[in-house]
């Protein structure tokens, strides 16, 4: 059919009122020579426009974006494509161009396309910006270069010159571009069939929220938004729940037509695959984080002796084990309060605090690992190198911005903070985890919360002073020093000095040794000593955080 | 008149201006021309009136890729072994030389080959310009045999064919011209003075020389001479942007893109030649075709260029002028019209575009 006719065209024609038969649906009629596609016309787009509203024009840099023609249709030098176009024609033989209208996109037809090159294209070309035409498409092969003339002869008479993919359908092209041209919800279904197939896409190949919303906005052909809830009146928007929490909200702006169901569909199943690629992607991330802090929550957990397995996986799994360590200890206190009756409330609020917490200390650099249940989340910043003390600082300050965040995502959050200090290797993770406890235990008797209560010696003197008045704590210390005490006063205080000496060097003897002005023998033999009469497990934290307490208590 | 040593510069420039890009640069046939007169004395031109009815007239040429010819040049011999191959078949003496296509080096050879045979010069040509293939001369269009074709290069080797038509002998030649190293000396159409006076284009020896001579004095702008001689207008004033060449099937082939400048900025000449011009599109219009006769002129030195020294830069002026009267029947254009190349375009002479843009 196509073949009989010297040209095809498919203009827009003027908007018939009611009762002359017009209306948006195409019709055809055959016309010596040509046949004409009439639709609705409109008074052409205005900037910042909705796609789907009732618009009869588009530019050619509009119509490249066309969903059905992506790839398929691409310019051959960067001239005109904010021409609008107003009718689509197919030119099957170059003489018939004579016929075309102007402001009318030309398809070459493919056998005609491989006649338009040399002098013939700039023939052509001269012929359709002399018609006004605003961009001719030829059915072709990449080519190596456009030839000069060809291209200033474009650039000259301001015409748009495309390149289409042979074996595109060239039907399909027309009635894409055709209906670009009409507008109305008919453009809008069009574009948004692509959108849902891109949506159905981009699931599949776990894209991220950002690069889906793009891609969207880019075949909706309208600027499509991820972030806060729209501010302007007249946009259209949808919320992307994460762990059932309000996340970002995408939003589109809207027309008030009944495009806009078409467009508030659209958000809806773009949110809610936002919401689904955003826990995957989280959950994915998650995994060997929780991993790890499985693993660490069991190290922190079991007996010292029974741990040397543990030990062996926390070095598969890269946690740096042997270096060095500062836990942040963080209690929710009232996740229940915040929640009545909603158990599962409940959990998915302390989930997204994890999370939340987390990323935020990651945030500040380091390496960071957590461990922790429930409503207790242990962070652990650990150090390959020696660390100093000086970085106790510096985690402590982590520590309050992840408050912070943590604060600032669930507001009515009440946390309790511990930091402990900096120790060596599993023994001493577990130590500085007593640590913070005891901080905690500390920023307790205070009344302190929602700060980072550091395990120093300020802090705890306080806390010790407090602890030391009680009766049931001095006849502890006195219970855990008798035999020693039994040695008489002045080898008494020598034997809690060394100890003191011992573990405040974090069971180091050189640096005992150091800290005292002995040699290291003498004290690793004074120290083998005391354990022998303490009955103490010297590898035991707990038992050694008790002993170090007593042994700073004595000295108050 | 009588050829020497003086008028060959004029006839060089007037052979590069009538060649249309196409014939091959002049200098080599000037100078071989120059050392023929040198040793062989004058070379008279004569009318064709002046010969005998029955004279044997012997049009020759070289064919072949004008790039080659530069570099495979001919030792001079050629022309008399082609007089003697005449000779022996038609049993009788060759008049004169006469030049087969009035065009750069091949509107010159055929000067030394007469003074080196000591014969004269007929005063015409078979095409009134240059062509690149041998069937397309002014004798077809009158149903003359171009047989028989003798062929010869600089190493003693000569093919003679007797073919059915002027096509078959151009697709006979066309591969003896490659084996022989894609260049080669011919004699076609060998015809009486009688036979000449009907078919051949007259004058045109002289023509060339005049033409040179006004162009050599210097006198005011070349355009306006070639304006008055030979109804030339100007194309376009610019500078050759772009040159595209490529060589196939023995032809150099290709197309340049010249800028214009001054009154002519903003515009842009496409220029298409198979070894001549054969069609020129100012900002994608065409201005001018075969078989009216495009010439660039080099914008300083008013010489012709022709289309293998085309080059980036150079500064050009492109004038096109009416060709012989013969080429526009519709006999001549089904032969050397725009269509014959493969163009898609309907010939119109070049004074009536030139008239209808003004």
């Amino acid at each position: 059919m196509l073949g009989l006719f010297a040209a095809l065209w498919c203009r827009p024609l003027p908007r018939s009122g009611p009762g002359e038969g017009g209306g948006s649906a195409a019709r055809f009629i055959g016309v010596a020579g040509e046949m004409t596609c009439a639709v609705a016309r409109g008074s052409g787009r205005g900037p910042g426009r909705p796609v789907g509203s009732e618009w009869a024009m588009a530019t050619v840099a509009e119509l490249l974006t066309v969903p059905r023609l992506a790839g398929a249709v691409e310019p051959l030098i960067p001239v005109a494509l904010d021409r609008r176009v107003e009718s689509v024609a197919v030119l099957e033989d170059l003489h018939a161009l004579g016929t075309s209208p102007p402001d009318s996109l030309v398809i070459v037809a493919e056998t005609a396309s491989r006649e338009a090159v040399g002098y013939r294209l700039d023939v052509l070309l001269r012929q359709a910006s002399a018609r006004d035409v605003a961009a001719l498409a030829l059915v072709r092969e990449p080519l190596p270069r456009l030839h000069r003339t060809a291209a200033e002869l474009a650039q000259r008479g301001n015409l748009a010159l495309l390149r289409i993919t042979p074996g595109i359908g060239l039907a399909d092209t027309v009635i894409a571009i055709q209906q670009e041209l009409t507008g109305g919800v008919g453009r809008l279904l069009d574009r948004a069939r692509a959108c849902l197939a891109l949506i159905d896409e981009a699931e599949r190949l776990r894209l991220g929220p950002p690069a889906l919303v793009e891609r969207v906005a880019e075949a909706l052909g309208a600027e499509v938004r991820l972030g806060p809830p729209p501010a302007s009146r007249g946009w259209l928007s949808a919320p992307v729940l994460v762990d059932g929490e309000p996340g970002p909200w995408i939003s589109t702006p809207g027309d008030g037509t009944d495009a806009d169901t078409v467009r508030r569909l659209l958000l809806h199943r773009l949110a809610s695959a936002a919401e689904r690629l955003e826990s995957a992607r989280q959950r994915a991330a998650d995994v060997p984080v929780q991993t790890r802090a499985e693993l660490l929550t069991e190290l922190l957990i079991r007996e010292p002796h029974a741990s040397r397995d543990l030990v062996h996986r926390a070095r598969q799994l890269g946690i740096p084990i042997d270096g060095w360590h500062a836990v942040v200890r963080l209690e929710l206190e009232n996740l229940a309060e915040l929640r009545p009756g909603d158990e599962m409330g409940a959990f998915n609020l302390a989930q997204l605090a994890i999370r939340v917490a987390m990323e935020s200390a990651r945030g500040t650099g380091g390496t960071w690992n957590r461990a922790g249940t429930g409503s207790t989340i242990l962070l652990v910043r650990s150090w390959q190198a020696e660390a100093g003390s000086e970085l106790q600082a510096e985690v402590a300050r982590a520590a309050e911005l992840v408050i912070g965040r943590v604060r600032a995502r669930i507001p009515r959050l009440s946390i309790r903070c511990g930091v402990g200090g900096i120790h060596v290797g599993s023994t001493g993770l577990r130590t500085s985890a007593l640590e913070a406890r005891a901080a905690i235990a500390a920023a307790l008797t205070a009344g302190r919360r929602n700060v980072a209560v550091r395990f120093d010696s300020a802090g705890l003197r306080r806390v010790l002073l407090q602890w030391y008045a009680l009766d049931d704590a001095r006849d502890s210390v006195a219970r855990l020093l008798e035999p020693l005490d039994r040695l008489g006063e002045r080898r008494s205080r020598e034997a809690i000095r060394t100890l003191r000496a011992y573990l405040d060097a974090h069971l180091s003897l050189s640096r005992a040794a150091e800290m005292l002005g002995l040699h290291r023998n003498t004290v690793a033999y004074r120290i083998q000593r005391i354990f022998e009469l303490l009955e103490v497990d010297p590898d035991d934290p707990e038992q050694c955080l008790m002993l170090q307490l007593a042994c700073r208590a004595r000295e108050l | 008149m009588t050829l020497g040593e003086p008028d060959l510069e004029a006839l060089a420039r007037g052979c590069a201006i009538f060649g249309g890009g196409g014939g091959g640069d002049p200098t080599l046939g000037y100078v071989m021309a120059r050392e023929a007169i040198r040793r062989g004395g004058p070379v008279p031109v004569v009318d064709l009136d002046e010969l005998p009815d029955d004279g044997l007239v012997l049009p020759v040429a070289m064919v072949g890729a004008p790039t080659v010819i530069e570099e495979k040049i001919p030792n001079g011999s050629e022309g008399g072994r082609i007089q003697a191959v005449y000779e022996r078949h038609f049993g009788r003496p060759v008049v004169a030389f006469a030049v087969a296509e009035l065009g750069g080096i091949e509107g010159m050879l055929p000067v030394a080959w007469a003074a080196h045979a000591g014969l004269p010069l007929a005063d015409c040509d078979l095409m009134g310009r240059a062509f690149p293939e041998i069937h397309m001369c002014t004798p077809n269009l009158h149903g003359l045999p171009i047989g028989p074709v003798v062929v010869t290069d600089e190493r003693g080797n000569v093919a003679t064919f007797t073919s059915i038509d002027a096509a078959w002998a151009e697709r006979l030649v066309r591969p003896t011209c490659a084996a022989m190293g894609s260049c080669a000396s011919l004699a076609i159409y060998p015809m009486t003075a009688a036979q000449a006076r009907a078919a051949a284009v007259r004058g045109s020896v002289t023509r060339a020389i005049r033409v040179g001579r006004l162009l050599e004095a210097g006198a005011g702008d070349p355009v306006a001479v070639l304006e008055a001689e030979v109804g030339a207008v100007r194309l376009i004033e610019g500078k050759v942007a772009d040159v595209e060449r490529w060589t196939t099937q023995g032809f150099a082939r290709g197309n340049a893109v010249i800028e214009g400048f001054g009154h002519d900025a903003g515009r842009l000449l496409r220029l298409e030649f198979q070894n001549e011009n054969l069609v020129a599109l100012l900002d994608g219009e065409p201005v001018a075709s075969v078989p009216d006769v495009i010439t660039v002129l080099d914008h300083h030195g008013a010489g012709a260029v022709v289309s293998e020294r085309l080059r980036y830069g150079q500064r050009v002026t492109v004038i096109a002028f009416p060709c012989h009267p013969a080429w526009r029947t519709a006999p001549g254009l089904r032969l050397v019209g725009p269509r014959a190349w493969g163009y898609d375009l309907d010939y119109t002479p070049v004074e009536r575009i030139h008239a209808a843009r003004a």
